[in-house]
């Protein structure tokens, strides 16, 4: 058992420090209020190899492992703790890897070089109006006709949608539809990369809308209707009616991910708190550090980071294990608790930090000077929902904990 | 064009702890990293390098994990060739050693066109290598520049000093020594980190470069502790704010600080 990152790991996460602290520190705080990643840093991290880490240097990628992909994300959050720059980097790299997974070469060799080069995003489209944890019960349709696919349905709450749409390139989702019926189950989806502005075009029959929301500005939420909206086979991706399949081992890269960028503004908020704690001084000149109601407070809340930041890198290297080693007796159904715990714990630890962190501030921490509601709301998005509710999260342990036989009423 | 630098492993001086009770530095928990003026002297021979074409050499003193590291470093940035001089207590070596061993290791290794090195480390601050490095090897030194260009054939720096800024201009060979001002280092992809990984290092002995090794013993580093006067001027209302002003001016005036 090793607990140590490789040199190269620590090299790579070094990297990623300098170019964060150099290029994103400086510009995280305009980027939350502006609502919008400037494309001159997206293509400064482009350069810098930050979308393509896990994806073959076959497509233009850099090669490298989960475990990297999970230490970027983690170090950019670091800098940017509201966290949309981050959770811009792990879409741009978990879902692109998933796409290089399931998808066509053809596919894979029109879309990965446009999203490694960063032209182009590639997210997530799975969530629907009536639901996103139900995605069994989706009602986007797509039926092949002459040859072509044509989706029709509505997708909410979606990350990048004016992204996709302002961005040179443009570029889309790996998005999930109902092909063959539209009853409730898991054998009759589809998952499509589908791409509504590519080569800089706006295609026909996508509608798109920016929704407003509290926190993590920079990177936009939105929805869109597809109307007749065409998408060619090479586009399928995988197996015709196993998206469901597929998008749930995309998600459960994504999710580690996402553990990871949670994990990485928890430790800046940390971070922040304890040079706060060694400098305030109060009741006759102590430091707010010498109280022992705060530090033990603080003890607590740095296992719950460690445990969390565990849970996360185990499930990096487990990725690692089943996609880039494909080790013998590993399979990606054995992703589902470790990625479960870590999605489960990261998001909820970050709050709780924040929460205390913003308290030891006082009103300071309530005030936008300090600067640590950012991390505090940015987070918080992750414990509703966004690649997966926190509640499903606890199903899925229970679940593989007790067997599928035994949790149903 | 063949370029040399001479890269050492320093304190992380933005990092330093002190020992409260006997106010020195708190070593082990400092943590080590290549001096900033050297990795600006990588950039500007890479730079070179890139429009010229070339080769780079790094080369330092010691042994540690860090000092691999520092070099595993070097390659991830774009040098061709690393060399790790062996010796267990590099920052005991007094500065004309080091000029003796960076000699010897350009004439075995050498001849090389232009030595670029940092204008001074981060924790000592002396400046004195590349003077003695300009003496040993006859070659004339370009020194502490804040800019530099090459244009195939001329080097041009600039160095902003107390009473103006330099321009100097020289052809290979020479030494030019760069401040932090120069550049901002490039930071290694992951393909450059994964690439560096494949390199070799070089392992040298330090007695093939140098008989015997003399020893500066550092006896004592303290905290440089700035005495303060104190000087509290107070004013009842706002209507005193110029009278206040006045009174620092004499107190500033009485110091021969204005």
């Amino acid at each position: 058992m090793n607990f140590e990152f490789s040199e190269e790991e620590e090299m790579f996460r070094d990297s990623v420090r300098e170019f964060s602290e150099r290029y994103i520190q400086p510009k995280w705080v305009e980027v939350d209020e502006s609502n919008k990643i400037p494309y001159d840093l997206i293509k400064k991290m482009a350069d810098q190899g930050l979308f393509g880490i896990p994806i073959s240097e076959e497509y233009g990628g850099m090669g490298g492992t989960y475990v990297m992909t999970a230490i970027a994300v983690e170090e950019v959050a670091y800098y940017d703790p509201a966290v949309a720059i981050a959770v811009y980097l792990l879409l741009n790299n978990g879902w692109p890897y998933a796409l290089e997974l399931f998808g066509s070469e053809e596919a894979k060799s029109e879309i990965l070089p446009k999203v490694v080069s960063g032209e182009a995003f590639f997210g997530i489209a799975s969530t629907e109006p009536q639901g996103g944890s139900d995605v069994a019960g989706i009602k986007t349709f797509a039926e092949k006709k002459d040859g072509v696919w044509i989706l029709n349905g509505e997708k909410s709450y979606i990350s990048g949608v004016r992204e996709v749409t302002e961005l040179p390139m443009g570029g889309g989702w790996f998005l999930v539809a109902k092909t063959g019926s539209l009853e409730w189950g898991h054998r009759n989806i589809t998952a499509f990369a589908v791409l509504p502005k590519w080569n800089g075009k706006l295609k026909d029959g996508f509608k798109p809308t920016i929704y407003e929301e509290i926190g993590r500005g920079g990177l936009s939420t939105g929805g869109f209707i597809l109307e007749n909206f065409e998408v060619e086979d090479k586009y399928v991706i995988g197996e015709l009616n196993k998206g469901f399949y597929h998008v749930m081992e995309g998600f459960n890269l994504a999710r580690i991910l996402v553990a990871a960028a949670c994990v990485g503004s928890a430790r800046w908020a940390l971070d922040a708190a304890m040079e706060w704690l060694r400098n305030r001084k109060l009741f006759q000149d102590r430091r707010l550090s010498s109280f022992q109601g705060i530090q033990f407070k603080l003890a607590e809340l740095y296992a719950d980071l460690e445990a969390a930041r565990l849970f996360t890198y185990k499930a990096a290297w487990l990725a690692d294990k089943i996609y880039k080693e494909k080790a013998e007796g590993y399979n990606p159904k054995d992703l589902n608790i470790p990625v479960a715990l870590a999605k489960m714990k990261a998001p909820e630890t970050a709050t709780r930090i924040y929460e205390e962190v913003l308290k030891w501030h006082g009103a300071y921490g309530y005030t936008k000077e300090s600067n640590v509601y950012r991390g505090w709301i940015g987070t918080f998005s992750y414990t509703i929902g966004a690649e997966g509710a926190q509640n499903i999260m606890r199903i899925i342990i229970a679940r593989d904990l007790l067997g599928r036989e035994y949790v149903r009423g | 064009m063949k370029i040399l630098v001479p890269i050492k492993l320093s304190l992380d001086t933005s990092q330093i702890k002190f020992d409260e009770s006997t106010g020195e530095p708190i070593y082990e928990a400092i943590p080590k990293k290549i001096s900033d003026a050297d990795k600006c002297a990588i950039e500007e021979a890479l730079k070179i390098k890139d429009k010229y074409q070339g080769a780079v050499t790094v080369v330092t003193i010691g042994s540690t994990k860090d000092h691999y590291r520092m070099l595993r470093d070097a390659y991830a940035m774009g040098v061709d060739e690393a060399y790790l001089i062996k010796y267990d207590s590099p920052e005991y070596i007094p500065a004309n050693q080091v000029a003796n061993i960076i000699k010897s290791f350009f004439e075995k290794h050498g001849p090389y066109d232009v030595i670029l090195m940092g204008q001074w480390s981060n924790d000592t601050h002396s400046s004195s290598l590349q003077g003695m490095l300009s003496s040993l090897l006859n070659y004339p030194l370009m020194p502490n520049v804040d800019k530099l260009d090459f244009d195939g054939t001329f080097f041009i720096g600039s160095s902003n000093m107390e009473d103006g800024t330099y321009t100097f201009k020289a052809k290979p060979p020479l030494i030019i020594s760069v401040s932090t001002e120069a550049n901002l280092p490039r930071i290694p992809t992951l393909k450059d980190i994964l690439r560096a990984k494949k390199m070799p290092i070089n392992e040298l002995n330090i007695s093939d470069y140098i008989e015997s090794i003399g020893k500066l013993d550092i006896v004592k580093v303290s905290r440089y502790v700035v005495e303060r006067l104190r000087n509290i001027i107070k004013i009842e209302s706002e209507d005193d704010v110029a009278k206040a002003i006045d009174m620092i001016v004499n107190v500033l005036k009485g110091e021969g600080l204005i």
